[in-house]
């Protein structure tokens, strides 16, 4: 049996996974809007639900670890020492390194900041043709 | 079956419009049902904190993955039939072929119908938000909760339902939020991480806890014959069921397992 909140390596998989499932979200909202219009939308949207890899305990104690304790951070909340569990430490630390080489996988944009698909792209698709239709406009 | 049973059950008492408090140190707890034409009830002893406490840690609530999403288990019955024989003193409306009180035939207990066991527990746990409450009362400090509970046996044999029963509380801090969060995901993983299945244990003793520190005051019950007056007399009195439905109403969430189950019943 595998205690969830100390198993180091199988939350880091997990949050790596919630962090690249980020970048499809934009995707999936476009698929729930056509889902509502489609003769099946329940096969809709199965097919483009995130493929989870890991038992589910893995995702409801990050989604905690976000919610109840990285948010309040970062919106400036203090805990002290003895307010956090061994365990809630290792998860801030799972948090802070998958989301560390999320960002390197995945840097910002050059232009609109966004996540890039891949590590070697400057500007993302988006920003890539606004450019592309300011230099004709600009021809 | 359950259905039918529950819905004939859940009849309201005429007296559930009075202001009757609910006896929580009642010595008995009794729940009537009818189904098909006849009409049961089970007798149990005061059902206590220990008993519950059992009652919680036997629930299994699993979640599995499977092709397409997540499938969830949550299993009350075998935590059901033990409360049930730990508890139930005697039974009505029950008849043995040779005459003989039902309770003199050996394992009686066993020998009752199994979806009637089911149902007698569910309907000890009869308790939820109060339903079309009025929201425009506000309170100056401190968070009121509102419950509807069924309890014991009305004066015309249906089950005596007791509406708005208020929990004060004072208003919880990040902190509480935080320990009801934690204790409600909670996981271990049975099987391996990435194929095995998720067990949540109870986050009921978690509840019972930040119950006991928040609540300031109670309405509409009572023990000894009188109104419930100090934290200690509520925290030693009040039955575990309705401290959990109270404190999980004080910490609103969409949690991730709602989500979760969202999931798995599309699914």
């Amino acid at each position: 049996m595998i205690a969830v909140c100390t198993d180091r390596e199988g939350l880091r998989a997990a949050a790596l996974e919630l962090f690249e499932d980020s970048l499809h979200a934009a995707e999936r909202d476009r698929a729930e809007t056509i889902a509502v219009q489609s003769a099946d939308p329940e096969a809709v949207l199965r097919a483009c639900r995130p493929n989870r890899k890991l038992s589910p305990g893995y995702y409801l104690w990050l989604n905690f670890m976000a919610e109840a304790i990285e948010r309040p951070l970062e919106a400036g909340v203090t805990f002290r020492d003895a307010d956090l569990s061994a365990d809630e430490m290792l998860g801030l630390d799972v948090l802070r390194e998958a989301r560390a080489e999320f960002r390197r996988k995945h840097p910002p944009c050059g232009g609109c900041g966004k996540p890039l698909p891949n590590e070697w792209d400057k500007t993302c698709a988006d920003c890539q043709r606004a450019a592309a239709a300011a230099n004709r406009e600009r021809n | 079956m359950n259905e039918a049973i529950n819905s004939l059950a859940e009849k309201e008492s005429a007296a559930s419009a009075g202001c009757a408090l609910l006896p929580l140190d009642a010595p008995e707890r009794i729940v009537v049902f009818r189904s098909g034409q006849r009409s049961y009830r089970h007798v149990f002893r005061r059902i206590c904190a220990a008993d519950w406490e059992k009652f919680f840690s036997a629930v299994v609530a699993e979640f599995r993955n499977e092709s397409g999403g997540y499938s969830q288990l949550l299993d009350t019955d075998c935590a059901s039939l033990k409360l049930y024989s730990l508890a139930i003193q005697r039974v009505e409306g029950y008849r043995t072929r040779d005459g003989v009180a039902v309770e003199s035939l050996t394992d009686w207990k066993a020998r009752i119908p199994q979806n009637h066991q089911l149902t007698a527990v569910d309907l000890l746990m009869k308790v939820g938000p109060t339903e079309h409450a009025d929201e425009s009362l506000l309170e100056s400090e401190g968070v009121t909760i509102l419950l509807d509970a069924l309890w014991n046996e009305g004066d015309d044999g249906a089950m005596r339902q007791y509406r708005g029963l208020a929990h004060r509380f004072a208003s919880p801090t990040a902190e509480h939020r935080r320990r009801f969060l934690r204790a409600r995901n909670r996981a271990f993983v049975a099987g391996g991480s990435r194929a095995g299945t998720t067990i949540i244990p109870s986050a009921h003793p978690v509840l019972a806890k930040l119950y006991d520190e928040l609540v300031l005051s109670v309405e509409g019950y009572s023990a000894a014959g009188a109104a419930l007056t100090s934290r200690e007399q509520i925290a030693r009195e009040m039955d575990s069921v309705h401290k959990a439905a109270a404190v999980g109403e004080l910490f609103p969430t969409a949690l991730p397992r709602d989500e979760i189950q969202k999931e798995s019943e599309a699914a």
